[in-house]
Parts: structure tokens; C-alpha cells; sequence
């Protein structure tokens, strides 16, 4: 699969690497040991868009085992496939669904993250919206018909109509279609104005329903209890105007388990039960999601998904067979860390990369990366804390160092830069008398 | 440039001046005017009810809004009562109606809509109490910034009314907290009708800010009643003889001497008499409050005065409101006392003080002496609007019987009522604020509070957004570490992977719940009972076989019934036991009992004093007199035995038994803080005095005096979450007061 390797999406990786965060694209270039989790997904991928299927899968993998990663590659992925994505994540202030507008607020951040081939880094609905409705025309214009003439116009309605009119046996799939009509008269009629209030409302972004009515004529607004009806409609729609279907992907759901709220918190189980039940019994179609969690996010049965029973029953059959043979067919996908061996493969990797994107011979041997992985396994609680993010970020900085500075060496460097362990993105200045208060 | 104030406010104020025909602007209001508009202090604004400081405040604070329009909520008004702040509200839509400043009352009461509508464009005047303020603290958290970001001024209004007091520090840490989201320095103004020190309520405005704090105060006072009553009440006779002194040395405190039980059913004369007196009263006016110290009292007034009003075919609008109430029967209470149109008359007890919400009143009636000088100063602050006169009523009953000695036969209550009284009305004194504490019931709200609002939060933003609020000054990161450990033990709080905080499943349910949003609670007070006689009460409930300290001994607790809160204990000797203590609620102050004895050494008459009041006052001065009290605090009762009279305030008075105790002298029979009686081998008052100095000279400091006690419980609401031994400590700090006793002893 590995494409092959551009100068623009090499640095990119790299830069992304050092500052610690997931590379956005490119991600198929340093991807190790995970043909198995692929292979399955992409099996999925094949499903929605074969028979209007649904996937759900939660990703499981500890802190920094590579489930962003793994997201972000999927992504790819499946944008490459034609697929339109939209990934999230999870916080206090975004989730499944909450009383002060937080599942409206998740809704919201899926579309801005919208993203197809052609607009891989967000904001691609209205592009998509845009694509569609010139397509229609295009093709009316090859069939013969003028856009001066009268009938132009409803012609293209009409074709409109019959993509939208499907939709109106779904929930809330009248009004969507009326939304989606009146973005296309504004397109024809060259009405900024409603143009932008459909796509406003599309995105979730009125408040009232007396100001939606005023602007497009509809009696209902986006909102926290039905967000997720539209997704399903977003999908169906995307599907008929020639993608291969939606999949949303839905970072840190560990912050589900942290809601401090047990009803808030079961009520957010219920919308991910909801889900799970819709992709498994039809209730959606030509869509898929993925969850990215942590195994005590899934596993604690105080506050984590297992704590809500219904989701219990049906998730942990998968942990039968866990241990020696892995059942790809089930929702939940463990992420193993990766053993020295993927650790090795993977700086190989990354160190080939740095050294075509820079144009040099590699200088670094073997023996020479066993002493950094060493290195990086000595510091304090590098056993439970160590991840391949922060493994990667202080060989990129080292590698850039090494390159910066060529009379230095590798064990020099490796010898005086003193690594900041943990979390170093931390938002908050900690004043001094603080800094170091522990429990 | 000495303009007229009036010319400096804005137009649409001064044609509302004018068109509600005011004649002039009162001293303050110019005042006022000149200190908000050319100055950047802070300003205090003392004056009498009905003197028109609230516009004082408002007015040119108005102008300056109007003037220079900020870019978020401009004015933060916090108030103690959801009663002021609609009063106030009103009074604001009027004033603000042609204007572009939105004016939004905020609390459990208000219309969602409305709430919502305010945030969203965040200008203007915010109304809200303390209570609603934690709400919003903690639920909109990422929106502090855009609301508050550019408020000019915060008033605090009945700023008495917060001093002193966990909610008064609750105050200070919010905007504290509120602080860390503005680019500017709010303004502070503080408003009182009645303030003893001004220098205290300065002090509290000022916090922890640098501005300069502006004093304006008016001379015009507002007009007070104030009346005495006095009632000795009959003891049931048998009782009488098994009990007589022995109950006086259970009435710690004020607590009313009137046995609940085995009530005979023909009510003895002088009784009827009280009860009918009482009736008369309540009957007077639309609006009484009742304040009385303990439920039981509440209880018995209530019933008979629903009992009377039946028989003399007059209004029954009697209701009873403390923590045993269901929440409707509660609620109903306040709506009757909120309710313009009705008579209404409800009973509460001293735990409701703050926060509850019982309306504007005519009359406060006072059941029995108050503890201090400000709450008596802050009940009496509560009748009086629409401009009538603040009127408060005491009625002082006593037990009458067979006395012991001059300790018993003193009536503590009608005394501590008179010099609570005078020390007001002589020096306007009021209690001072403690000044290094250790709140410890609202360290633990804060830290939920701060936990909650930001969701989770590493341990080290934790102790920096905590500890650097200036109520916690004393604690340290070591106390800290302590709480958050045990709260990780009780799973009030739980570590995440990443080693943030979050709130913990057994804590869910306090957090989540709206009454999280006081620091105050109406304790449920328990009954302590030996065989039949009752001994007191205490806060919160002790485990079976625990030992408690009350009424100067130790008793084990046997059983206790939770239905009835009652706790059943025997009589045990020994030296440790958990200090069950009302001290932070009910500690006396040593000017208290200073006064007490003036009161009694002197000829003074008290105009406010009716006449069996009188009498019984001439009767005790006799006694004293006779007993020559002017010239000696320690009289010898029989051989070996003494009777001391401290004249110091509960602090004091448990610090010096506490050293008695330490020094392996027996105390006996003491009645907080009035006397103890001594057991000692000594032959005369002057042998003892040495052997008393002796102590003064040697004396433990105050950790060593906790650590002979087992626990330590205060009744603060959450207190039971802190580990035992930062209770002990935070008592040994804010309770126990060596030096103040040395004092006392030197002064026998």
C-alpha cells in the first residue's frame, strides 16, 4: 500500500513526529505491525459501501499505544476510498450527549472536521454540497439543456428532489431535505444569504427554532437529543451524490468514563449503545464509526462502558479470545503495544525517511539505536509510561540535532539532551511553591 | 471642579430622579457619586435601612456603565437573599427601562430562558447569590472568561451578613477564582445597613486586592424597637427536686429550660401566661420571624401557637422551618413568609440563619439569648424594610426551682440577653473576624468545586488553584496532601491513568447535587439522653460506643435512634473523648461575659426591659451583690470545693478546663461559659489562686491539649470527609485558646 513517498508529506510527518502528535496524512509511511487490525477495517470499509452496511468498532489501546494513530491512519484510508470522514474527540465540553448542548457541540466539531480526497483537512461539506449541485448541472447540460433555458432550473430540482425525497422516510429526513433544497435555491438564485443559513443549520449552528423558521422555513433546529439522526442522514445523503459512504471517527471516549455525573454518564452509554445496536441491526446504513479508547475506559465496571450492563453483555464476548487467538469480527479491537521489535522497525523507518527528506546517508547503526532505546527505557517509569509517541518525538529531535550539527555524534547527543518525560503539554503555568505537589 | 453629583449622573438617572419626585439626594448618595466616579477604590457604604445606599451604589455606577459601556457583564451584585435580590431587581428594571443595560436577577428561582438569554449577549447588571455563583463556577467554566472578563464592580450587599461566616469565605474564594478570568480589577463595594466595625467589613472588601477601601457612612440611624420579656417557668415538681441545678448545668449556652416531656396536660399558670404573651405578639404584625436555639423550642411554640389561635378563633399562619422539615412543608414556609399579601409567622433555628430564605419582615422574635453580638445584629437587620423600624423581641425564660449556689441562681440568659444588647448599643462592637483559620468543611467544597468545574485537573493546578485563595492561607500542602488522600481513600476523588483528579463515584452524588452549591447546612442535630433526662445536643451522629464530650462530662454512647434523633449514653469517667463541638457556630466571646458582669455590678436600667424582666434583673444584682461577685471571681461553695466564675468566652473558658484537666485537677459541674465548680484540697481562695498560677506558668500548647482528645467533630457539613487528625489540628488552632485562658485564670 505504501504510496510513494512525497518531499511534502515527508516533512510533514516528521515535523509532526517531533512536536509529538499524530502525523495528519502519511501515516501508511511508518505504520508497524498492524496488518491484522488493517485488514479487518478495511473489510468493514468494503461492507458499508457493498450493501449499505454499518461498522462500530472501538479501537482499545493504552495511553500512547498508537490508537490516534491507528484513527488517523483509518482516516486516511478511508478517504483514499472514497469514503467522506469526520473525526472528533471527546472532552468535558463534547460528547455522546449532555444537557448544555455537548453532543451538539461533537456534532459540530464532526462537520468542521468533514474531509473527502479532494479537502483531506476539514470543511469539506459545503465543497461537497457545491461539487454535487455543478455536477447536476454538468450533466443536464451534456443531456442538451441550456442554463438559459427556463426549464433549466427545475430540471436541476427536480434532480435534487430525487436524491433528498429518499431520505424522507427517515427521522428528521423531511426537513433535512428541505434544508438541502434551499441550499440549492440559493445556489440557483445566487442568494448569499440562504445559502448560509442552510449550511449553518446543517452544521448545527442555530440556537433557536423561531430563527431557523424565519431563515429557511423549517420548524426544527439541530439539537443535542437529535444530532445523531442527522449523521445518519448525512451518511445516507453522502452515499447518494457518489461517495462510498460516511465514517466518523471518535477520539478519547475516555472521557465518557469521566463524566461525574452517573446519569449524564449512562445516558452517553445509552447513545453509544444506540449506535452500536443501530449499525448491527440496520438501523443505518452506508456508515461507520470508530471509538478510540482506553482498556479501563472499556473494562472498569464502576464508571467505564462496563458499568452500563447492556453494553457489558454485548461488548465482552470478545475477551475470550483474546489472549492467543484474535477475533477480528467483534466490535472491540485491542491495540497491543508494540514490542522492541516494532519499536526497532519503526525508527529504522523513521530514520530512512529523515534521511531521504534531508538527503544524506544514514550513519546510524544498529548497535547505536539499541542504545537509544535503552536509553529511553531506563528513565523512570518508562515501563508503564513509555509510548511509541514520545520514543519517536526524541529520535526525531536527535535526528534533527545529529543533522543540524554534523560534527556531533549520536552518542553525544544522546549523552547531553535531557529529555522531558510525561506530559509536557501541559496548558497551565504552575507556579514554583506548586510545581512539584504530589499526592 | 465641584460639580453637583446630580449634574454628574446620567441623563435618563436624573430624569428618573425627577420624574419619582425625589427632593434631594441624601448625604451618602453625593458622597457616593463622587467616590465611584473619581476614584479607583473600593468603597463601603454603611448606613441605616431606608437611607438609599443600594442607590447610592447603583446610580452613578449606572453612569459609569453607561458612559464607558464594558465588553462583558459590567456589574456582579451578589446578595444574601433571594428575597433582596427580587426587591432589588424590580427596583433596577424600572430605573434601566429606556437603557441598552440588560439587568438579570440569577438564582434557583429564575426562568431558564431568561438566564439563557442574559449569557448569551453578557452585558448589564448580574443579581445572584453565592449560591448560584458556585453553579456557575462550576458548569460554565469555559464561558467565565467571556462573561466576566471586563466587570467593573462586584457589590456585595448586607455585607454583615457574610462576615464571619464559611459562606462570607465562600464569597471571597469565588471572586478569587473569578479573578483568575479577568483582564480588569473589579471594583468592590460593599453595602451594609448596620456594621459594628467598619474596619472589619473593610478589611473583608478589601481581601486580598491592594486598592484602598473608601468608607462612606451616614449618621442617620434607622429606627430600632427592641422589648424584653421575661418568663420564669415552673419545672415539672417532681423533676424539680431530682433535677434541680442539675439541669442549669446542662443549659449551656442559652438553651431553653422547659422539659419537652411528660408535658402535664394542664399547662402550669405561668406558662399559659408566656405562650398567650407570645401569641399576642406574632398576632401584631404581618411578617414574624421566630429565631430560637434549639428545634424542640420551635416546635413547642408553633403547636401552641396554632393551639391558641384555634381557641381565640384568630389567624393560624404558623410554620416551622429547620433541617428535620420535609422539604415541601419547608418550602411552603418560605412561600407563606414570601408572600406580600398574607400574614405569615415561621419558627426557625439558629443553623438557618444564612441563606434561607424567608422573606422581608416586620418583627424578628429571639427565643432566649443569641450567642453573639452579630447575630443578633444580623437578625435584627432582617425586620424593618419598606421602611418601618427594625423591631426584634426577646423573650428570656428560666427554670425556676431549688439553686445550689449564686452560679445557678444567676439567670445567665436574661443577662447574656442585655449585654448582647448593650455592647451594640453602647460601643456598636460586634465580634471580629478569626482571623488565620482553618476552614477545613470549605476546603473540601472548594477543592470538589474547582475539581468539578475543570472536569479533571492535575494535582499540582489543584493545590495552586486552591491554596492560593486567601481563607486557606493556613493551610499547607501537607494538610492538602493529607485531605486529598483520604479522599482518594473514601472515593470522593479518583486518579485517572494520566494522574489527574477527578470526582469520584462516591462523590457523584454530593457534587451533582444543587444543595453542593451552600457551604452552610442546617446540621441534623441529635438529642443526647441519659435514661430520660436530656443532657444537650450535638451535630451529626456519633458511632455506638463512641465517648463524647458534652456539659462538662464524658458519656459513651449506648444506642442511638435515628428516627428520632435521639442518642442514648451513660455516664462514663475518664479523660479522652471526641469533642463534639458547636464552637464555630456558638462560641460566646469573652466581651460577652465582660459585659454580663458590668451589667450586673451596675445600677444602669434598661429601658427596653419590661417589668418582671426588671425585677429579676434587681434580684440577681441582690444576689451578686450579697455574694460580693464585684470583688471575687472564686467563692468557696464547701470545704475543697469552689465555685469559679471565669468571666471569659467559650474558647477560653474550654481552654482553661482543658488545662485544669491537663494539670490533673478535677472540674465538675461546669456550665459553659458562665462557671465550673472545683474540686481541690486547697484551704482557702488564695491557696487555690497560687495553684491555678502555678498552671498559667507551665501551661501545653494547644496541640498537646487536642491530642488527649480522641476526635474532634465540628458541625460544619463536611466535615465528616476530613481525616481525624487535620480536624484535631484545625482545633487545636482555631478553638483552643491557652493564652486567652492564662489571661482568665490571672484575672481570678
Amino acid at each position: 500500500m505504501a504510496k510513494r513517498l512525497i518531499k511534502r508529506t515527508s516533512r510533514s510527518i516528521l515535523q509532526s513526529l517531533a512536536a509529538g502528535v499524530v502525523p495528519r496524512t502519511g501515516t501508511e509511511h511508518i505504520v508497524v505491525g498492524r496488518e491484522d487490525e488493517l485488514k479487518a477495517i478495511k473489510h468493514d470499509f468494503d461492507e458499508i459501501s457493498a450493501d449499505g452496511g454499518a461498522t462500530f468498532r472501538l479501537i482499545v489501546g493504552r495511553y500512547g499505544s498508537g490508537k490516534s494513530f491507528m484513527l488517523q491512519m483509518l482516516r486516511n484510508e478511508a478517504m483514499a476510498n472514497r469514503f467522506v470522514v469526520a473525526d472528533a474527540d471527546l472532552s468535558p465540553q463534547r460528547r455522546l450527549t449532555g444537557s448544555k448542548g455537548e453532543g451538539l457541540a461533537l456534532y459540530r466539531q464532526l462537520l468542521n472536521n468533514m474531509a473527502t480526497r479532494n479537502r483531506p483537512n476539514g470543511n469539506a461539506f459545503a465543497g461537497l454540497l457545491e461539487k454535487w449541485i455543478d455536477e447536476i448541472q454538468s450533466q443536464i447540460r451534456k443531456a442538451g439543456i441550456e442554463p438559459s433555458s427556463g426549464s433549466f432550473d427545475a430540471i436541476v430540482e427536480s434532480r435534487i428532489g430525487d436524491t433528498v425525497d429518499d431520505m424522507q422516510g427517515m427521522v428528521h429526513g423531511f426537513d433535512f431535505a428541505e434544508v438541502i433544497k434551499a441550499y440549492m435555491r440559493g445556489h440557483q438564485s445566487g442568494d448569499d444569504h440562504l445559502q448560509t443559513a442552510a449550511l449553518r443549520w446543517l452544521r448545527g449552528e442555530f440556537s433557536t427554532k423561531t430563527e431557523a423558521r424565519r431563515a429557511l422555513g423549517v420548524r426544527v433546529i439541530i439539537d443535542d437529543a437529535s444530532w445523531y439522526d442527522y449523521i445518519k442522514l448525512l451518511a445516507f445523503f453522502v452515499r447518494h451524490i457518489g461517495y462510498r459512504g460516511l465514517v466518523i471517527f471518535v477520539d478519547e471516549a475516555v472521557y465518557l468514563s469521566r463524566i461525574s455525573n452517573r446519569t449524564a454518564r449512562n445516558n452517553n452509554y445509552e447513545r453509544l449503545l444506540n449506535i452500536y445496536n443501530d449499525t448491527l441491526q440496520g438501523g443505518a446504513e452506508y456508515w461507520g464509526v470508530l471509538f478510540g479508547a482506553t482498556p479501563q475506559t472499556v473494562e472498569d465496571n464502576r464508571r467505564g462502558l462496563f458499568s452500563y450492563e447492556a453494553l457489558q453483555t454485548r461488548l465482552q464476548s470478545s475477551r475470550f479470545t483474546r489472549e492467543r487467538l484474535r477475533d477480528m469480527s467483534g466490535p472491540l479491537i485491542q491495540l497491543d503495544p508494540l514490542d522492541n521489535d516494532d519499536v526497532f522497525t519503526l525508527l529504522w523507518r523513521v530514520l530512512e525517511m529523515h534521511a531521504w527528506h534531508h538527503k544524506y546517508e544514514a550513519q546510524i547503526n544498529q548497535e547505536q539505536l539499541q542504545a537509544f532505546v535503552a536509553e529511553m527505557q531506563n528513565r523512570l517509569g518508562a515501563d508503564s509510561l513509555l509510548t511509541p509517541r514520545e520514543v519517536l518525538r526524541d529520535f526525531v529531535t536527535i535526528l534533527n540535532l545529529l543533522h543540524q550539527h554534523p560534527r556531533e555524534t549520536f552518542e553525544s547527543i544522546l549523552g547531553e539532551v535531557d529529555f522531558t518525560t510525561g506530559d509536557s503539554a501541559d496548558p497551565e503555568m504552575i507556579d514554583s511553591p506548586y510545581a512539584s505537589f504530589e499526592i | 471642579m465641584r460639580a453637583n453629583p446630580f449634574d454628574r449622573l446620567a441623563p435618563f438617572i436624573q430624569e428618573y430622579i425627577y420624574r419619582n419626585q425625589w427632593e434631594r439626594l441624601h448625604d451618602i448618595q453625593g458622597e457616593a457619586i463622587r467616590a465611584v466616579l473619581d476614584s479607583n477604590d473600593h468603597i463601603l457604604i454603611s448606613s441605616g435601612t431606608a437611607t438609599g445606599k443600594t442607590e447610592a451604589a447603583l446610580l452613578p455606577i449606572i453612569t459609569d456603565l453607561n458612559n464607558n459601556p464594558p465588553a462583558s457583564i459590567g456589574v456582579l451584585y451578589i446578595g444574601p437573599l433571594k428575597a433582596l435580590i427580587n426587591d432589588q431587581f424590580e427596583r433596577l428594571v424600572d430605573l434601566l427601562e429606556d437603557t441598552d443595560i440588560p439587568v438579570q436577577s440569577w438564582h434557583g428561582d429564575v426562568a431558564q430562558a431568561k438566564k439563557t438569554r442574559f449569557l448569551r449577549r453578557a452585558r448589564g447588571i448580574l443579581q445572584i447569590t453565592p449560591e448560584s455563583l458556585e453553579a456557575m463556577l462550576i458548569n460554565r467554566q469555559g464561558e467565565l472568561k467571556r462573561l466576566f472578563h471586563d466587570t467593573r464592580y462586584i457589590i456585595i450587599d448586607e455585607i454583615h451578613a457574610f462576615m464571619n461566616s464559611d459562606r462570607g469565605r465562600q464569597v471571597i474564594c469565588q471572586l478569587e477564582r473569578l479573578a483568575r478570568y479577568q483582564q480588569i480589577r473589579s471594583r468592590r463595594i460593599g453595602l451594609s445597613a448596620t456594621i459594628g466595625e467598619p474596619q472589619l467589613a473593610m478589611r473583608f472588601l478589601r481581601g486580598n486586592t491592594k486598592a484602598a477601601v473608601r468608607l462612606i457612612s451616614s449618621k442617620r440611624t434607622s429606627a430600632v424597637e427592641i422589648g424584653l420579656a421575661y418568663f420564669p417557668l415552673l419545672a415539672d415538681s417532681d423533676q424539680v427536686k431530682r433535677e434541680a441545678g442539675r439541669d442549669d448545668i446542662l443549659d449551656e449556652a442559652g438553651k431553653k429550660k422547659k422539659k419537652r416531656k411528660n408535658q402535664p396536660k394542664r399547662k402550669p399558670a405561668d406558662e399559659a401566661k408566656y405562650y398567650e404573651h407570645f401569641h399576642k405578639m406574632t398576632q401584631r404584625v404581618p411578617k414574624t420571624l421566630i429565631f430560637a436555639n434549639a428545634r424542640a423550642d420551635t416546635e413547642d411554640i408553633i403547636v401552641n401557637m396554632r393551639r391558641l389561635s384555634e381557641r381565640k378563633r384568630q389567624p393560624s399562619f404558623y410554620h416551622v422551618h429547620h433541617g428535620s422539615i420535609s422539604a415541601p412543608l419547608r418550602e411552603a414556609a418560605e412561600a407563606a413568609m414570601k408572600d406580600r399579601g398574607q400574614p405569615a409567622c415561621a419558627a426557625a433555628t439558629i443553623t438557618l440563619e444564612l441563606g434561607i430564605d424567608l422573606g422581608l419582615l416586620d418583627q424578628v422574635i429571639q427565643v432566649n439569648s443569641t450567642h453573639s453580638v452579630s447575630s443578633f445584629v444580623q437578625r435584627l437587620g432582617r425586620s424593618g424594610r419598606r421602611g418601618g423600624p427594625s423591631r426584634m423581641f426577646f423573650y428570656s425564660t428560666e427554670r425556676t426551682g431549688k439553686k445550689r449556689h449564686l452560679g445557678e441562681e444567676l439567670p445567665w440568659n436574661l443577662l447574656q440577653t442585655i449585654a448582647i444588647i448593650q455592647l451594640y448599643a453602647e460601643e456598636k462592637w460586634i465580634e471580629p473576624p478569626e482571623i488565620s483559620q482553618m476552614p477545613l468543611s470549605l476546603l473540601y467544597h472548594q477543592t470538589m468545586s474547582v475539581i468539578k468545574s475543570h472536569s479533571e485537573i492535575s494535582p499540582p493546578q489543584l493545590a495552586q488553584r486552591v491554596l492560593t485563595l486567601s481563607p486557606f492561607k493556613a493551610i499547607t500542602q501537607d494538610h492538602f496532601r493529607a485531605l486529598l488522600r483520604r479522599l482518594l481513600e473514601i472515593d470522593h476523588l479518583e486518579e485517572t491513568e494520566s494522574g489527574s483528579l477527578i470526582i469520584g463515584l462516591a462523590a457523584e452524588r454530593i457534587v451533582n447535587n444543587y444543595r453542593f452549591y451552600a457551604v452552610f447546612e442546617d446540621n441534623t442535630e441529635y438529642r443526647v439522653r441519659e435514661k430520660s433526662r436530656e443532657i444537650g445536643t450535638i451535630s451529626g451522629p456519633p458511632k455506638p460506643e463512641d465517648t463524647i464530650r458534652l456539659a462538662g462530662y464524658i458519656w459513651r454512647v449506648l444506642r442511638i435512634y435515628e428516627e428520632q434523633k435521639v442518642i442514648e449514653v451513660q455516664r462514663v469517667s475518664g479523660q479522652s473523648a471526641t469533642f463534639w463541638s458547636g464552637m464555630n457556630n456558638i462560641a460566646i466571646h469573652t466581651r460577652i461575659l465582660q459585659k454580663i458582669r458590668q451589667v450586673l455590678l451596675s445600677q444602669e436600667r434598661y429601658a427596653y426591659l419590661q417589668e418582671p424582666a426588671r425585677q429579676r434583673l434587681k434580684a440577681a444584682r441582690e444576689a451578686a451583690q450579697s455574694s460580693r461577685l464585684s470583688e471575687e471571681s472564686i467563692l468557696p461553695l464547701a470545704p475543697n470545693r469552689f465555685l469559679i466564675f471565669p468571666w471569659c468566652g467559650t474558647r477560653q473558658f474550654e481552654a482553661q478546663l482543658a488545662l485544669l484537666d491537663h494539670a490533673g485537677f478535677q472540674a465538675a459541674r461546669s456550665c459553659v461559659p458562665y462557671y465550673y465548680e472545683l474540686e481541690r484540697k486547697a484551704q482557702t481562695v488564695a491557696a487555690l489562686k497560687q495553684e491555678l498560677a502555678a498552671i498559667c506558668r507551665d501551661a501545653p500548647t494547644a496541640m498537646a491539649v487536642s491530642e488527649r482528645i480522641s476526635a474532634v467533630r465540628f458541625p460544619q457539613k463536611y466535615d465528616r470527609y476530613i481525616p481525624s487528625d487535620l480536624l484535631r489540628e484545625a482545633f487545636a488552632h482555631d478553638v483552643i485558646d491557652i493564652p486567652g485562658a492564662i489571661e482568665s485564670i490571672k484575672g481570678l
